[in-house]
């Protein structure tokens, strides 16, 4: 983890010019293009899905962080066209650019927080989100029973799973640490597993 | 004294057999002979100063008022971050983007959609689900608009010197800026005036378009939205969706010692084709309250 995250600063310098200009990008985007919302109404109305999933599966937490994903990953796959609608980016040529993308376009212009990059794996083709802040976990503490099994944003890595999905990019996406959860930070990792090949559906010919 | 005694009962869940025991002390104190005195009370204002003034009980005149501060060390570093982060709304995160929002309301509506049998039982678990945040939002809301203008200027003229909301805690404390509560809104109007004004621009950026009394019902009031935000993208169907933000409403209502039900109503007008009605029916015992002089 530790020589990742070396990797990463030396990455770093080499896209360094292409990361202001996205930086730039992303916040001109959220400044002039979004239309937004009062952030503790998301965070209120997200607090109480998360409260009726854990009722409806009668607190069976590795149920619901299972809906979570799955609900996630619905948006995800419709949120890559809103994305990409709104900002008309091109094909990322590896996943240091995709990297880039999610953390400082992605995030900012849906959830306006900039996650750090970092823990590069040594082959270039897994890394880590570290989430600084993270709007959908304001104001939560969690309860005893599920401080062990949820994890509380999980939704956010389905998410990630669809969007790339639909950009050809087969990810695991999952977290591995949460403050929630008593670690010193909310760390999400994305593993690029394969790069799917355009092709046409079944029966499309 | 009492209300010491209730608060432990309370705190440690005592068992039906110690009641009578506590009901005797009770009694004990309502004669003047404060049998209570001499055991150590556990005052809030004076347990951090607990090993100064060991043996003493409670209030210690002879110091006066203490002021206390939360021990650090034993608090658990997410609770602490959570508890001392300050209400004040710009030092927080003030907005994420609309479509955000309304990814995850659809989610939320397809998940009632997908664990129901019928239109009604959909709009029950929207309803719930709103009615979850209405108690929240009335404490935060009350609080916030007990902020008065002078305090908040001093409040801004220092932050405004500091980086941004993340002074010291104490600085941007809400809490700090507040002289005096606002006073509890005890008539119907007043109450619903606060629905259509700081709870509508709280979650909707801008107030209500409207606010009418209906002449047929005594009981029967109504909060016009034009152009509802939370369902805008989506498309005119046998669900209201809207069922939510009546469930926030009706928490909010409900808090407020005005039980109520408050339904959504799609009401196309010429230039607004989404206008939704949202009806407030105040139970019975509020008319009667509101009847009263006082």
């Amino acid at each position: 983890m530790s020589a990742g995250s070396a990797n990463a600063a030396a990455s770093s310098v080499n896209v360094s010019s292409s990361t202001k200009s996205l930086r730039v990008f992303g916040d001109e985007i959220w400044k002039n293009k979004t239309a937004k919302i009062n952030a503790e109404l998301f965070t209120l109305t997200y607090g109480s899905i998360v409260s009726q999933l854990s009722t409806d599966f009668q607190r069976n937490f590795t149920k619901v962080n299972e809906k979570l994903f799955a609900m996630g990953y619905n948006i995800g796959t419709r949120l890559i066209e809103d994305f990409l609608a709104r900002t008309a980016l091109p094909r990322c040529e590896n996943m240091v650019k995709t990297s880039e993308v999610i953390s400082k376009c992605a995030f900012k212009i849906f959830l306006n927080i900039t996650p750090q990059v970092t823990n590069w794996a040594n082959n270039k083709e897994a890394f880590s989100l570290l989430l600084d802040e993270n709007p959908l976990s304001d104001f939560v503490e969690l309860p005893m029973d599920a401080v062990k099994e949820l994890w509380y944003s999980n939704i956010l890595c389905g998410v990630l799973k669809g969007a790339l999905e639909m950009v050809q990019l087969d990810c695991d996406v999952f977290f591995v640490n949460d403050v929630l959860r008593g670690d010193q930070s909310t760390e999400i990792r994305i593993k690029l597993n394969r790069v799917l090949k355009d092709e046409i559906p079944a029966g499309e010919d | 004294m009492v209300m010491l005694v209730f608060a432990i009962v309370n705190l440690t869940n005592f068992s039906v057999f110690t009641m009578p025991l506590v009901i005797l002390e009770l009694d004990l104190t309502g004669n003047e002979r404060y049998p209570l005195m001499s055991r150590k009370i556990i005052s809030p204002s004076t347990s951090v100063g607990q090993t100064s003034v060991a043996g003493t009980t409670g209030y210690d005149y002879t110091i006066g008022a203490q002021k206390t501060l939360p021990n650090r060390q034993q608090e658990d570093p997410l609770a602490a971050a959570l508890y001392n982060h300050s209400l004040h709304p710009h030092a927080r995160r003030p907005q994420v983007s609309i479509s955000a929002y309304a990814f995850l309301f659809q989610e939320m509506v397809s998940l009632a959609v997908n664990t129901s049998k019928s239109v009604t039982e959909i709009e029950n678990k929207l309803h719930r689900q709103g009615y979850a945040l209405g108690p929240r939002l009335l404490e935060l809301l009350n609080f916030r608009s007990s902020v008065t203008a002078t305090s908040s200027r001093a409040l801004f003229g220092k932050s405004a010197t500091g980086p941004g909301g993340l002074g010291g805690p104490l600085e941007d404390s809400l809490a700090s800026s507040i002289t005096a509560m606002r006073r509890r809104d005890l008539r119907v109007l007043e109450i619903l005036q606060f629905v259509h004004g700081p709870v509508w621009t709280y979650m909707f950026g801008r107030q209500g378009d409207d606010l009418v009394k209906s002449s047929e019902r005594e009981n029967e009031y109504m909060v016009v939205d034009n152009l509802p935000l939370l369902t805008q993208f989506i498309g005119h169907g046998n669900v209201q969706c809207d069922a939510f933000v009546c469930g926030i409403v009706e928490g909010i209502l409900d808090g407020a010692s005005f039980p109520c039900k408050v339904t959504a109503h799609a009401m196309p007008e010429d230039q607004h084709d989404r206008r939704v009605v949202y009806l407030i029916k105040f139970d019975h015992e509020v008319l009667q309250r509101e009847a009263l002089r006082f």
